[in-house]
């Protein structure tokens, strides 16, 4: 699963998202590259509705989507199906689910926030689980941040615009320690 | 969700910048304890006291001047985020340069967010309004 999320100026999502400047003119969100953003989820449904939903929001972004915690540690080791840079981009941000088939998803959030290469890259839990104990563990393990996966389609429009919001135009991401 | 205010810390020594963020906030919510400390030791002590009268959580969002004298900052994430009671607290650095090389270090450290602070008020603001929708959550009644 791949893609590259390019809203135009005036398409739905801009509208519905982007809010205008004192001076009339179209907010302009900040980070001068293009984020990279790697979704780690093994449901092929999850990442097609999450694609879906980046596209609504106006998440301009270069998205791919790996199936388990061992693909993303290929990816990052561009090692395997991932030895191209270009198909394999480095992340920006991270979304991590926790249901993750052969290494869960608390198992790769403590194996890439205790690896010095790959520390610094944010990683946001996108999940179901609204359990407090999965909340304390992955920021006890070093999650930048926990978000709940909406189970309809506009709330989880809704929690995209958030994260561009607060990720693309807010944060300053750290700088990728591999291009 | 308790309806107790939201308390939120800023760690900076410069003066004028306790009052540009406190306005700031104040303009975006008005639910908000704002609580202001001069230094990392005078957050630290703040935590250490409050850890021996109460269990609950003391601080909901702190920020942190990426310049406090003699890279104390640092120093302070690090201790926050290798400490079990006190690492859960959305920890907001602030720097005024996105190319800051101290950035990287910082989430290595394992801040929460890197924040470059916009120049103009009104994009501060902005930028506040979104930092506490997304750590608060909506206001509190």
């Amino acid at each position: 699963m791949s893609g590259t999320i390019q809203c135009s100026p005036g398409s739905s999502g801009d509208r519905k998202t982007s809010h205008l400047r004192p001076s009339g003119q179209e907010k302009v969100y900040k980070q001068a590259h293009k984020v990279v953003l790697v979704m780690v989820d093994d449901d092929e449904d999850d990442c097609i509705l999450v694609e879906a939903a980046l596209k609504d929001a106006c998440f301009n972004c270069t998205f791919r989507c790996v199936q388990d915690g061992l693909q993303i540690m290929e990816y990052l080791k561009r090692s395997g199906q991932y030895r191209d840079a270009k198909s394999a981009p480095y992340p920006d941000l991270i979304l991590l689910d926790l249901n993750l088939p052969r290494m869960n998803g608390r198992e790769v959030l403590a194996h890439l926030k205790t690896n010095p290469h790959y520390r610094s890259i944010p990683v946001i839990v996108l999940t179901t689980s609204a359990s407090i104990e999965d909340v304390k563990i992955c920021y006890d393990l070093g999650a930048n941040s926990y978000i709940i996966k909406e189970a309809h389609f506009d709330g989880l429009v809704t929690s995209i615009k958030t994260l561009k919001d607060y990720w693309l135009d807010v944060a300053t991401l750290p700088p990728k320690n591999q291009t | 969700m308790t309806n107790s205010p939201p308390i939120v810390a800023i760690v900076d020594d410069d003066p004028d910048n306790h009052l540009v963020l406190k306005n700031a906030f104040e303009e975006c919510r008005q639910d908000l304890r704002i609580k202001i400390f001069v230094s990392a030791e005078d957050l630290l002590n703040h935590l250490e006291q409050i850890r021996k009268e109460s269990e609950r959580s003391i601080i909901d969002l702190a920020l942190v001047s990426l310049y406090l004298p003699g890279k104390t900052a640092l120093r302070l994430v690090k201790q926050l985020k290798s400490d079990p009671d006190l690492k859960r607290i959305p920890l907001i650095v602030l720097s005024d340069q996105p190319s800051d090389p101290d950035i990287r270090e910082c989430y290595d450290l394992g801040v929460n967010t890197v924040i470059t602070r916009p120049v103009l008020f009104g994009d501060l603001v902005d930028a506040v309004k979104i930092l506490c929708e997304y750590w608060l959550g909506p206001v509190r009644a």
